[in-house]
């Protein structure tokens, strides 16, 4: 369903039992298969880009793999699922992306103490430079947090044979596995080599163990002294871990010069390495790559820092291993300096490239007296053109802009608007311009109750079907008992669609693409107490429009539920049965150049030349609400089509 | 003097969500893959297909980084004129510059607001600066072709018109036939060679 017939095909080949052969594949698809080879029996997971390819494959293979996979509620159920196999004793996999983790970090934490029998990893797809998040969060300090183990790889053939690894030392240690990436590497295209599948284990007989498995305190505290115990031994394996490991001197380095340790993780590694094999620098450059970067290998690194005269760390997000090294040569009284964020050399935020990584080493390296070759750029002037923006937008036909037209024309514009995340968030933009207050996952339904006490105008929050089900629920039922007065719109696209169309509870299909119940929106708004309750399709301003003045005069919480599919999804549906649609056109003859459509509407495929409006037939949807915000009437259906 | 990495050519795409940009990134990786040629892609995804400004980097041979020198650009495939010249800071004297002449419209453009910038200007600019420009109207080729579909194929037949990439033309034509739906290979064929032939030998 999220993907194609041609991506389907591709990702077929994930399954292939040849091992020795190569296959160029997204960073995601590397880790599916490495999941496939480690034979994992469970896998879970809420989508959540960078790491949503990785479901949208599983959900196409995991029936002939022979693996259990689902789209769970949300993150949190997703970790409790896998996990729960994991301590059975089966190998499990669960993935989110970063900000995902927070949600389940309530099971995380407890999880850690309990541990596994079966390997067990965590991925957490964090998003440098939040490319598609509402955050940068630096998940690593998750695994200090936990005191669970950490891997890092840097390119999609590392990912696959570190997670192989780490299933090993998830069942060694008896211990979850923090698996981080970033987008750089879920997102990225490389060879990898087929391995051999290790055959997944059969059913499993749970071993009653309540003293590990049933966190009371009296076993809490006693589990407790036990992951201290396992961290200690955990140091012992990052220090003789194969991911921790000094890379050779490179050859444009300059030899006897002062002796440069830099420290890296993840995709920051490759960054360096295109310097060192590229720039000029008057040092003699060594690298110590960490892939296992918690707990930190401290003999290891400061063994590293002791050989060097100046340590440069390069890490994307936080300083988290910079503080590490920093705290390990402090208290071993190793003098040598340590230069990365925390004096100003590297940025925390955004996502690095060989370029900010130049900077900032460059600039460690002047400030401490040495020399980097530096080149005269070429000066190119350019003249000043017009350079619109094109930021992304709702698409032509998308049933979310119908919506927010109806409820500004029932709002009059005085109303206050929580949103959540998903494609509605891009109503922020003119001349829609919703969306006032959003936060995180499900923040729209706590947020609408908490302005409904202090704001003077009417709350109307808005939330996509998938949100709904992540998060929303409670969020309602509690704004019903404590006695809320909102609206609340469920704007039912009959997709996670932001993500890339992956199903969820309301739909009749599940991660095993497998026919499935489909839970009802309006019988969940009803079980949790709400009386007002009415669905409406979007594409009828006029019907949408009448439902929202309604809500708006209820003395309570009121649910409008605005139900059309994603046109996106519409118009891939419709191509695979070769429909074709009938487009709109402007009957210029009647139109009055008022503008009315793109200064109110402003579908897509409007444009104008001149004074003169058209709608590009390429990009029309047909979804008909041109037809009915004209006020002239001048926008309908191409005249002589039917 | 521009930085860059002598062992690996560097092709950067430019252009709109849905324009076709992940097909042409995997008719390389595939030409690349029989030929045994290392080969990294790098895309951003995400909010793609809603109309945003999307950016593929493919790079070949010697080098672990999926993203380059910022001046580190063999070739800068503009899949959309406005997105060339937004890329412009990309652009060197060693830089191969292909793009379709045929503007993509962003909505602030088609709303009334802003100004869209005149393509014969930005042909003007990028012209005098680049070591080689190439341009042509994608969509004109791509409806000779019979499929208005194939213009990023078009695309991918004009930067080998070049004759910079280190692969021939019928290895790249036989990558296009296993990266394209079967129902479309003929059209998809026919655009590649339009593509190529629209370039091959014209550098301005």
């Amino acid at each position: 369903m999220a993907l194609s017939d041609n991506e389907v095909r591709t990702v077929k080949e994930l399954l292939l039992n040849e091992p020795g052969k190569k296959m160029l594949v997204l960073g995601n698809e590397a880790i599916v298969r490495a999941a496939i080879e480690a034979g994992v029996k469970v896998a879970a997971t809420y989508p959540g880009t960078p790491s949503s390819e990785i479901g949208n494959t599983l959900q196409e293979i995991a029936k002939e793999a022979g693996l259990y996979f689902e789209f769970s509620i949300n993150e949190k159920v997703a970790f409790e699922t896998a996990a729960a196999a994991a301590a059975a004793g089966a190998r499990a996999f669960v993935f989110m992306k970063h900000v995902g983790l927070n949600v389940a970090s309530d099971a995380f934490m407890t999880l850690a103490y309990s541990g596994v029998r079966g390997g067990f990893i965590i991925l957490s797809a964090d998003d440098p430079g939040a490319h598609s998040s509402q955050n940068e969060q630096d998940n690593r300090y998750y695994a200090k947090m936990g005191c669970v183990p950490m891997l890092e790889p840097s390119n999609p053939d590392e990912a696959k044979r570190m997670m192989l690894s780490g299933f090993e030392l998830s069942e060694r240690y008896g211990v979850p596995v923090l698996f981080r990436t970033t987008t750089r590497l879920n997102h990225v295209r490389g060879t990898i080599e087929l391995g051999e599948i290790t055959p997944q284990v059969g059913r499993l007989h749970f071993e009653r163990d309540p003293s590990r498995f049933v966190m009371v305190p009296a076993n809490a505290r006693k589990r407790h002294l036990v992951v201290i115990e396992n961290l200690s031994k955990l140091r012992d394996a990052s220090e003789v871990s194969e991911w921790n490991r000094v890379i050779a001197t490179r050859k444009k380095n300059t030899k006897g010069g002062p002796k440069l340790g830099i420290i890296t993780s993840g995709v920051s590694y490759n960054y360096i390495m295109e310097i060192l094999d590229n720039v000029e620098l008057e040092v003699e450059a060594r690298v110590l790559k960490l892939g296992m970067t918690h707990p930190l290998p401290e003999d290891t690194v400061a063994e590293f820092c002791q050989g060097s005269d100046l340590i440069v760390v390069v890490e994307e997000g936080e300083a988290f291993i910079e503080e590490e090294v920093k705290t390990v040569l402090k208290e071993r009284d190793i003098p040598v300096p340590v230069l990365g964020k925390r004096d100003g050399f590297f940025p925390v935020p955004g996502e690095y490239n060989p370029d900010v990584v130049l900077r900032g080493l460059s600039e460690a390296l002047c400030a401490s007296g040495h020399k980097v070759e530096t080149i005269d750029d070429e000066t190119l002037s350019w003249k000043s053109l017009p350079e619109p923006p094109r930021p992304p937008v709702m698409c032509a036909g998308c049933p979310h802009r119908a919506t927010f037209f109806a409820v500004k024309r029932a709002t009059k514009g005085k109303a206050v608007f929580p949103n959540d995340i998903g494609c509605y968030t891009l109503g922020i933009a003119p001349p829609t311009s919703i969306g006032d207050l959003m936060i995180c996952m499900g923040s729209s339904v706590g947020a609408a109750g908490g302005l409904s006490r202090v704001v003077d105008e009417p709350v109307i929050g808005f939330i996509g079907d998938s949100t709904f089900f992540h998060s929303g629920v409670p969020g309602l039922l509690s704004a019903v008992h404590n006695g809320h007065r909102f609206v609340l719109n469920i704007m039912d696209n009959a997709a996670t669609a932001m993500t890339g169309h992956q199903p969820h509870p309301g739909l009749p299909l599940n991660g095993m693409n497998e026919e499935a119940k489909a839970i009802s929106l309006e019988k969940v708004c009803k079980g949790v107490g709400v009386e007002f309750i009415r669905t409406v399709n979007p594409l009828n301003i006029k019907e949408t429009q009448k439902a929202f003045e309604e809500a708006l005069a209820y003395d309570g919480v009121a649910v409008i539920i605005t139900k059309s599919p994603c046109a996106l999804l519409l118009e891939r549906n419709l191509a695979r049965r070769s429909i074709k649609r009938k487009r709109y056109e402007v009957y210029q003859d009647i139109c009055k150049r008022c503008d009315a459509c793109t200064k109110t509407f402003a579908c897509p495929a409007f444009y104008k030349v001149g004074k003169d409006h058209f709608i590009d037939p390429e990009l029309c949807w047909s979804c008909g609400v041109c037809e009915q915000i004209c006020p002239f009437h001048a926008m309908g259906p191409i005249k002589g089509s039917d | 003097m521009v930085r860059k990495n002598a062992d690996a050519f560097t092709i950067q795409i430019v252009g709109v969500g849905g324009q076709g940009a992940l097909t042409v990134s995997k008719a390389i990786g595939n030409a690349a893959m029989k030929k045994d040629l290392a080969i990294i892609i790098s895309e951003i995804h995400g909010m793609a297909q809603r109309g945003g400004v999307v950016q593929t980097t493919i790079r070949l041979g010697k080098t672990v980084s999926p993203l380059p020198f910022a001046s580190d650009m063999t070739i800068l495939l503009g899949m959309e004129p406005l997105e060339i010249y937004r890329a412009r800071e990309q652009i060197t004297s060693e830089t191969v510059v292909v793009f379709s002449e045929d503007p993509i419209r962003p909505v602030s453009v088609s709303s009334g607001g802003s100004p869209y910038p005149d393509v014969k200007e930005i042909i003007e600019e990028v012209r005098g600066k680049a070591q080689c420009v190439y341009h042509l109207s994608a969509r004109e080729k791509a409806k000779l072709s019979g499929n208005d579909k194939t213009t990023n194929i078009v695309m991918l037949g004009a930067i080998m018109g070049t004759g910079v990439l280190p692969f021939t033309r019928e290895e790249m034509r036989e990558s296009v036939s296993v990266s394209v739906p079967k129902r479309a290979l003929e059209a998809n064929l026919k655009a590649f060679d339009l593509g190529y032939e629209a370039v091959h030998g014209s550098c301005r």
